[in-house]
């Protein structure tokens, strides 16, 4: 999952410093995954606890209001179905294969 | 000093929706196991800051998983230097921010200084450093993301590792039952450095923003504050990554880990559970407590409850929701085992192993303090057991598992005690 | 317009500190470097300097401290010795490895067990792969000359490397001699201002420090290391140029004494080349072409200068003030038989430990080593061993009115 060809020692800066902050979120761990989450916003009533517990930041939210899974970071580990309210239980953790199969390969 | 306490104490983490409309400060993209707790306390964290934040992380790994060069999921200043000096790493941060500021070469402006350190690297190696952070007040906020083992090493014990946990340092074997000690009470050794704000929290629902709410109190606090930091680690535990967030709040209902804080040198609970849950249901859902459930380590979960019940009862005397008991002094983690222990508890096995007498195979009828053995559980009087470290080991385990002589007294009861099986 | 004054080495240490003016300084008290951050603590105290002091709880958070000082974008120095020295040693190579340009007095001594407080360069010599420019004063004077110095070498954009300046100690720490100090304003100027390239405190431009570095880049950030020490020599020749040209006294990678017509030398750091110029004098008159060379530097090793100073000559000695068990011979013997590993025809070369322990080294004991160059100059053969020990007791002796062994 790396870009480009990897710079010379000249071309570096000095004392392995990254000066792009944030840059990892061009490094996709979504394929980590072997389940994903699917949210179903008919139901979702954006209390946002999906958000909150995601480790990954890979929930998508705007506004307070949640819009979907960043599936380029999301690693499948479901807390944020776990978190879901009981009563509300928005969010599948649906197999990977079946997810592709299905042609949801973006939400 | 009272006005500040209550000033602290009125600070409130606004909502999540609120906290939503803050920028992430914690990329994706890190690599993080999934369904780790780490990534997910430092999101909150940042959240909650307000002032811009600078991070000192120590050797972790939140540190290796969130730079792997030439990547950086941290879009805050950030400086990893190593593991035990955190906190010394940080006092240049925030002297130099000083100095610097004096001269005019930055401008005027609070920034949050927090470091990010596994309990390794906080209640171990890292913990004099710390200690002598604290004691020359610098202002930062230092964060013990508590993991309870050495979990980038690749789960071995460390002195936050509870009692009966199996590491692969203190592998649960035929013998012995994972770790034989009890952790180390960080926070209380944190609050005795007399700093304005310590706390102890976790990743729960209930209460939604216990965290953030510390974490806001703590960036207040004129000086070092300090939150240890309850993180499941999925991969250490043996439990499912969706898990994470159920773990947490079942060690907050079982009142394993509290959540309380100390402002000012004033204890206060800011969670009690409506019902207290038993511990062994925290336990039944780890892995690396499974051996705990065969019937001959059993009555180490005894003592775990035991050992929970008390750590409960003193903080409830502590924060002055429950009459001080025997809590004049202060309050130890009471080892099941320790020699001194004024009311040990008497563990059912234990009784039961001695048909409810609660005797001493040596015979004394009445030993006024008894020991339950940390194998076998069986009683055993002060003068027969073994006592290697503050635990206890009956004499019979002694003899069959260390090759320690039996005591005198033993000697002639050993036949009958035999005999009985 | 300048001061003589009297001052030990450390207090010549602190002052030089005082006019640099630091913005942060981190350190924890060991002798016999203590004196420094004493006197340097009594300037922050009296006002007379404005730099945050951190009374750390240990050397490993001294420099711990510095690091996240230097990170931060502030000018950083420290002192210690021996076991401080050793303590530190992890985090030195954070601190090289940063490309953070830490100064650090050394003030050297013995290392335990046994303990020992007295001057040797143990310590230093631990720390020579450490990737720390490693410069060493003869005395007073050049301590705080080359503090002064050892600022702009570090912050120079082509190094970004820690300087530690080395002098012995107890015989330089705590001797006072009378030396010329510069007025503030001139020091200061001298030195100028650091412009740290991208400083921990620039929250406009987060920058990650510190990231874990995997085999596909350790290499070349290391490569960026040795150019950044392959740099430092010209450096330090050309700071040691713009100082001598300001006040007078210069200052390069080495030092030679009497060595243009020389037959044989001493080759050895610190303090001890007082004693050995002394006797190079007296030997001079009797008509031996002996000579001295005084490294300035051991890291970077000045190599190829070495050895074009000492091609010409017949047999030279090396005065090792530390032991490498284990290797052919001391430290300092070892790098410099290599740097002389190039030159077609090589003088002889034989290696003297010496003065372990704070061990005076006495004027006989350099002119027996002389004597012994003198005769391999000659090119009689002898079956003595390359490395030996120079200030050892072989066997019992009477206890000397003059305090040697």
């Amino acid at each position: 999952m790396s870009e480009g060809a990897k710079r010379g020692w000249r071309d570096l800066p000095a004392g392995a410093l990254i000066l792009e902050a944030g840059n990892a979120e061009r490094y996709f761990t979504g394929d980590w995954r072997t389940q994903r989450p699917v949210i179903d916003l008919q139901k979702c009533t954006h209390c946002m606890l999906c958000w909150f517990f995601c480790p990954d930041s890979a929930i998508r939210v705007s506004q307070a209001k949640v819009e979907g899974v960043d599936l380029d970071h999301c690693k499948g580990c479901g807390i944020c179905a776990a978190v879901c309210p009981v009563k509300i239980r928005a969010i599948s953790m649906v197999e990977e294969t079946q997810a592709l199969r299905a042609g949801k390969d973006r939400e | 000093m009272a006005a500040q306490k209550a000033t602290i104490a009125a600070i409130r983490s606004p909502s999540v929706k609120e906290l939503s409309l803050h920028p992430d400060l914690l990329s994706g993209g890190h690599r993080l196991c999934a369904g780790c707790a780490e990534s997910i306390i430092v999101r909150q964290v940042l959240l909650a800051a307000q002032a811009p934040v600078v991070v000192i992380n120590a050797t972790s790994c939140l540190e290796v998983a969130t730079t792997i060069y030439p990547y950086t999921a941290w879009r805050v200043p950030w400086l990893h230097s190593l593991f035990e000096n955190a906190a010394a790493t940080v006092s240049g941060v925030e002297a130099a921010w000083r100095a610097l500021q004096r001269r005019g070469k930055i401008p005027e402006e609070r920034i949050a200084f927090i470091v990010f350190a596994g309990d390794g690297g906080t209640y171990d190696i890292g913990l004099q450093s710390l200690s002598g952070a604290l004691e020359r007040g610098h202002r930062f906020l230092y964060v013990c993301l508590n993991n309870e083992a050495y979990m980038n090493t690749g789960i071995q014990r460390s002195s936050a590792t509870p009692l009966g946990a199996h590491t692969t340092t203190t592998p649960a074997g035929e013998v012995i039952p994972g770790k034989l000690q009890w952790r180390k009470d960080l926070t209380g050794i944190i609050a005795a450095h007399r700093i304005p704000y310590v706390a102890q929290t976790a990743l729960t629902p209930q209460p939604l923003t216990d965290l953030t709410t510390k974490v806001r109190r703590a960036l207040e606090a004129d000086g070092p504050s300090f939150l240890n930091v309850y993180s499941p680690c999925n991969r250490g535990w043996r439990f499912e990554p969706a898990d994470t967030i159920r773990i947490s709040q079942l060690a907050v209902e079982t009142c394993y880990w509290p959540l309380f804080e100390v402002v000012e040198g004033e204890w206060r609970l800011t969670y009690t559970p409506r019902e207290k849950k038993p511990v062994a249901q925290w336990l039944e859902a780890q892995g690396r407590f499974r051996h705990l459930l065969k019937p001959e380590h059993r009555h180490v979960m005894d003592e775990i409850q035991v050992w929970v019940d008390r750590e409960w009862e003193s903080l409830l005397a502590r924060t002055g929701r429950a009459a001080a008991k025997r809590d004049e002094a202060p309050p130890r983690p009471a080892p099941g085992h320790r020699p001194e222990r004024a009311e040990p508890p008497q563990t059912a096995r234990a009784a039961q192993g001695e048909g409810g007498a609660a005797r001493c195979p040596c015979g004394a009828s009445s030993p006024g303090v008894q020991w339950g053995c940390l194998f076998c559980g069986r009683v055993c009087c002060p003068r027969c057991a073994y006592s290697p470290e503050g635990l206890t080991v009956c004499a019979r385990c002694a003899r069959d598992l260390f090759g320690i002589a039996e005591p005198p007294a033993l000697a002639s009861a050993e036949r009958r005690w035999i005999s009985r099986e | 317009m300048t001061r003589v004054v009297a001052l030990t080495g450390n207090q010549a240490a602190a002052e030089a500190m005082r006019q640099i003016r630091p913005e942060v300084c981190a350190a924890y008290p060991i002798t016999p470097s203590t004196q420094v951050m004493e006197t340097f603590a009594q300037f922050v105290a009296d006002g007379r300097v404005d730099t945050e002091l951190i009374p750390v709880e240990s050397e490993h958070s001294a420099m711990s401290a510095c690091v996240g000082a230097a990170a931060a974008g502030a000018r950083v120095m420290t002192a210690t010795s021996s076991q401080g020295l050793a303590l530190m040693h992890e985090v030195l190579y954070v601190a090289s490895g940063l490309r953070l340009p830490v100064v650090m007095a050394v003030a050297t001594r013995a290392l335990s067990a046994p303990i020992n407080i007295h001057g040797d360069h143990s310590d230093a010599m631990g720390s020579r792969d450490a990737g720390w420019i490693q410069l060493y004063a003869e005395d007073a004077q050049e301590v705080y000359d080359t503090l002064l110095q050892a600022v702009r070498i570090a912050e120079h954009p082509q190094v970004l490397l820690p300087v530690m300046v080395c002098f012995d100690g107890f015989t330089t720490s705590h001797t006072i001699e009378r030396l010329v100090i510069l007025e503030d304003a001139e020091a200061r100027a001298f030195v100028g201002e650091y412009q740290p390239a991208h400083p921990l405190l620039d929250l406009k431009r987060p920058v990650t420090y510190g990231p874990l570095v995997l085999p596909d880049y350790y290499t070349e950030i290391k490569r960026q290391q040795r150019e950044a020490m392959d740099h430092a020599p010209g450096v330090i020749r050309e700071v040691g140029k713009a100082f001598g040209e300001r006040f007078g006294r210069f200052y390069g990678l080495l030092e030679a004494f009497h060595l243009q017509d020389a037959e044989v030398a001493l080759l050895l750091m610190g303090s001890a080349a007082g004693t050995v110029k002394g006797v190079v004098e007296g030997l001079r008159q009797e008509g031996i072409k002996a000579g001295v060379l005084r490294l300035r530097a051991f890291r970077p090793i000045p190599a190829r200068e070495v050895a074009a100073a000492l091609a010409p000559l017949k047999a030279v000695a090396v005065l090792d003030r530390a032991d490498s068990v284990g290797s052919p011979g001391g430290p300092l013997f070892t790098d410099l038989r290599a740097a002389l590993g190039e030159l077609p025809v090589r003088p002889r070369m034989v290696d003297y430990v010496y003065g372990l322990g704070g061990r005076d080294l006495l004027p006989e004991d350099v002119r027996r080593v002389y004597s012994r160059l003198v005769r391999l100059a000659a090119g009689e053969g002898e079956d003595e061993a390359v490395c030996q020990y120079l200030t050892v007791r072989e066997a019992p002796r009477p206890l000397s009115p003059v305090g040697g062994a």
